[in-house]
């Protein structure tokens, strides 16, 4: 092929933005110009909305956490998996927002003492602490705390929003952090639902430019908690109580999981952990009370009840039950009944399964972003000299 | 001169194409040139940079799509999707690095993401030295700066 023809960069944009993260990354390597295109937060974006579309044919995965390890588990090719390990006497304690856009939202614990709050892309292995460090949380027990992690469209801006709740003030704030300003403010006079009470599932679930959160409070005058939905709108910056159907408030079963379903937002609930049917609950109109639907789903009885997370399109992940010790993590299709076994992985704990989708996001960051084994530094700055 | 209704087209080494208005507007560019100036309505529209080899090439194609557009049942859908994986699939590679930069030139939306697909499926996953060879690409990288991005992410390479 000639010098001349080289071809146009928009053309180039064409063809790499249908491309996975993977070989992306591997073409950051090709030449310095394919390399500063492919960390552009334009072409991040314009992938991201492609995403939406379907058009890279993103892998769909797992992202699953256990002590101070990880695995990004793909549910087409099972066996297929990326593991890595935070740094030694780190370990992460929670997930606070669930996959947007590939990005969690992190509680990270070091040496069981120190906490930091972080967003993390697990397949670029990149971290973002949201707060500036050394400064550690001292979390006061009575003190609430409500993390969420979404995306505002308008600003093509990740943000986290943060609700503390402190007993003693009986006050609410809310404070918002953007990704491209690297910064947090408080949110003057937001109306926080009243008596919002305690996350029943941890993270928040985005979708519909909103994070939603399964929670249950207590009714005035009575001892009893009644499940509600709320959600905080990222543009318009307000909460909103959403109603559930009465069968769905009560609390008397188990909540799976809380994610989307079809582009819908949906519940997975257990009458108990021993067995019995699931069921799947859907809010088939976004923010319309009357149209949850509730469907009943069997699950064969060789796959124990525990635990279980599921997927966008219908996935769910459970255990086998074998007389073996060590029981096969499988992920079952609730459309087909099909089964597939996933790698070795030990039981972890279920609230540190999330489902995930790959993306580039954050691999345009330089400044003030870690790469997993200096996140140490964080945590013990005399390290950073060593 | 092309009766009316027809286009006349030109490629850059003198072929002349005679073909419907329809088939000719496919093509984003040509159609604001007819919009703007109705001489080229009567006269050649010169298709700069473009062989007739590529030219006759982008016409068999978007004669295919304005036929389909016209009429859905001569034309389905799926009769539509197999013209155009057998069209991809007989370019060699010299083909659709022309046909890619003549469509994205004429601005043929369609056929333009058409071969960007077929360029992406034909690339995933390769090495980046391949991806320098099939784009004749010059690796402007130190090894010292190669290394380092190996480092980063060494899972993806």
């Amino acid at each position: 092929m000639n010098d001349d023809q080289i071809l146009p960069v928009d053309v180039v944009f064409e063809i790499l933005s249908r491309l996975p993260v993977k070989t992306l990354i591997r073409f950051t390597l090709v030449c310095k110009s394919w390399s500063s295109l492919i960390r552009n937060p334009e072409f991040l974006a314009a992938r991201q909305r492609y995403t939406g579309l379907s058009r890279c044919n993103e892998k769909r995965l797992f992202l699953y956490i256990k002590g101070n390890s990880y695995a990004l588990i793909s549910d087409e090719h099972a066996h297929e998996q990326l593991t890595g390990t935070f740094p030694a006497g780190l370990f992460c304690s929670e997930i606070l927002g669930r996959s947007c856009n590939g990005l969690v939202c992190l509680k990270m614990t070091y040496n069981k003492a120190k906490t930091g709050i972080f967003l993390w892309n697990p397949l670029i292995q990149k971290f973002k602490a949201l707060d500036t460090f050394p400064y550690m949380y001292t979390y006061d027990d009575d003190d609430c705390f409500l993390y969420g992690l979404g995306y505002h469209e308008p600003c093509k801006d990740h943000r986290v929003v943060r609700v503390s709740f402190t007993e003693k003030s009986k006050k609410n704030k809310v404070d918002i952090y953007s990704m491209s300003t690297d910064s947090w403010r408080t949110v003057e006079g937001a109306r926080v639902p009243r008596r919002f009470g305690k996350q029943l599932y941890p993270s928040g679930l985005y979708l519909n430019g909103a994070v939603h959160w399964l929670t249950k409070k207590r009714v005035e005058d009575y001892l009893e908690f009644l499940k509600s939905i709320v959600s905080f709108n990222f543009i318009e910056e307000t909460f909103h109580d959403m109603v559930l159907p009465s069968e769905l408030q009560a609390d008397i079963d188990f909540v799976v999981d809380i994610n989307e379903f079809k582009g819908s937002l949906a519940i997975l609930i257990a009458e108990d952990f021993s067995g019995g049917p699931f069921y799947l609950w859907v809010m088939n109109e976004n923010g319309v009370a009357e149209s949850w639907t509730k469907t009943i789903l069997m699950v064969p009885v060789e796959f124990s009840k525990w635990p279980q997370v599921f997927m966008k399109d219908g996935m769910i992940l459970v255990k086998k039950r074998c007389n073996r010790e060590n029981n096969p993590l499988v992920l079952y299709d609730l459309k087909d009944g099909k089964s597939k076994k996933i790698g070795n992985l030990e039981l972890g704990h279920p609230e540190l399964i999330v489902d995930f989708t790959e993306s580039l996001v954050l691999l345009d960051k330089e400044d003030g972003w870690f790469d997993t084994p200096n996140l140490l530094h964080l945590f013990e700055p005399c390290l950073r000299f060593v | 001169m092309a009766s009316k209704g027809n286009l006349t087209l030109k490629s850059c080494n003198g072929k002349e194409f005679i073909v419907e208005e329809k088939v000719a507007v496919m093509s984003t560019t040509i159609k604001n040139m007819v919009d703007v100036d109705d001489s080229f309505a009567q006269g050649v529209i010169p298709i700069i940079g473009v062989d007739g080899k590529i030219l006759a090439k982008l016409i068999e194609y978007c004669k295919e799509h304005a036929e389909a557009d016209e009429d859905e049942e001569v034309k389905s859908e799926e009769y539509l999707k197999k013209f155009d994986e057998k069209f991809v699939d007989e370019l060699n590679l010299n083909d659709l690095y022309d046909l890619l930069k003549a469509s994205n030139y004429l601005e043929i939306t369609k056929l333009l993401n058409l071969l960007c697909q077929k360029v992406a499926s034909m690339i995933k996953g390769k090495k980046p030295e391949e991806i320098r060879r099939i784009f004749n690409i010059k690796n402007d990288f130190t090894p010292e700066e190669e290394e380092e991005i190996n480092r980063q992410n060494p899972w993806a390479f």
